[in-house]
């Protein structure tokens, strides 16, 4: 037996009961992968949890903490998104509502673990006085970018792909700064979903979203001064995912701007 | 005038979409006037994508499969939650005579 899925609009609409989420993201096409969702389809599944796992329990570390409690809110979300899906009326996009449910989870567990979740204290991030980007105090540039090479995601920088390294500085990002850039860079939330995922104000999370950025920006930018010469054949030596060690330095293919 | 600390705050919130607001003019306008910030821009740009492609460590082996186990538990206890109209609809239209009396008309 199939469940129904309920995805048309209107329809979906006047049946589905009134699920408590957050979102203001309107859904105006039917979302494929939630009506393989709603018929059961276990590979659908896998592949959202795949997609989505590891950056939840990242999310929910920033309210919890610990990494352990982190990952059991997250598991504990995806039950209740088990058991939510035939009930999710498919106005707020899925991930909107799985992150929704995450943070609320989250906030509960921190709360009865005696942490305050306040995302602007939360952080353990130090008031930036000086910015990481090198502004002098009158906001002009101190030290003006410099133009690097195009970042090809599976490009080898280091003996790792660049994407590698990308996802180890976004990990390593303070907690709310982190959270921010993976709902709204990686997820792709729309800025008032993620702010009220958050329970961030709006100007806190620019300046959370531009600080986190500008800080992967700042490691990508350290991680390429630091390896001359290794970008030419990134192509082919990621396929082959040979490692060229040998520092022999071929031409650099800069891209000015 | 905008300092360049603010064109870049202002222009990595609006990356992704066309801002045409007062705010919005006044990066245009230096950006147009300013290669450094351009070029930081650009740069911001490019870190977004990256970030975007990122893969997201995996769940444990244990841990799908105790989700998957999950997933397919709730799918064969509710074969049907929502195929039929639930019978507490609050928008939906009481057919019952009774409510149905004309009002007479005098
Ligand atoms: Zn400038």
């Amino acid at each position: 037996m199939r469940w129904q899925a309920l995805t048309t609009p209107g329809q979906a609409a006047q049946h589905a009961i009134p699920i408590n989420f957050i979102g203001t993201t309107r859904v105006t096409e039917p979302d494929p992968l939630l009506e393989r969702l709603l018929a059961k389809d276990e590979t659908a599944f896998k592949a959202l949890v795949r997609r989505h796992h590891g950056m939840m329990v990242s999310v929910a570390r920033s309210f919890v903490g610990s990494h352990a409690i982190a990952e059991e809110v997250a598991q504990d979300t995806w039950l209740a998104v088990i058991d939510g899906l035939p009930r999710f009326e498919g106005r707020s996009t899925l991930k909107n509502w799985i992150f929704a449910i995450l943070a609320n989870k989250a906030r509960t567990r921190a709360e009865r673990e005696g942490r305050i979740p306040n995302f602007a204290a939360v952080d353990g991030d130090p008031p930036e006085t000086v910015d990481p980007n090198g502004f002098a105090p009158d906001g002009s540039w101190a030290v003006p970018p410099v133009a690097w090479e195009e970042l090809d995601p599976e490009r080898i920088v280091a003996g790792r792909q660049l994407m590698a390294h990308a996802a180890d500085l976004l990990d390593g990002l303070p907690a709310a700064q982190r959270s921010v850039v993976v709902l709204r860079d990686f997820e792709g939330l729309e800025p008032e979903d993620a702010r009220r995922i958050l329970g961030v104000s709006e100007a806190n999370q620019r300046v959370l979203l531009h600080r986190g950025r500008s800080r992967i920006r700042n490691g990508l930018m350290a991680l390429l001064a630091r390896s001359p010469g290794q970008g030419h054949n990134a192509r082919q030596r990621s396929i082959s995912k040979k490692v060229n060690n040998d520092g022999n330095a071929g031409p650099r293919d800069v891209t000015l701007y | 005038m905008l300092t360049c600390r603010e064109v870049t705050e202002l222009a990595g919130d609006h990356l992704d979409r066309e801002s045409c607001t007062g705010a919005g003019l006044q990066v245009q306008l230096h950006l147009a006037l300013c290669p450094p910030c351009r070029l930081f821009v650009h740069q911001l740009a490019r870190t977004v994508e990256l970030v975007r492609r990122v893969e997201g460590p995996a769940p444990d082996p244990e841990t799908e499969g105790r989700l998957l186990k999950a997933f397919r538990a709730a799918a064969e206890c509710q074969p049907q939650p929502l195929s039929e109209p639930l019978s507490v609809m609050p928008d939906a239209p009481d057919p019952s005579p009774s409510s149905g009396t004309p009002i007479p008309r005098g």
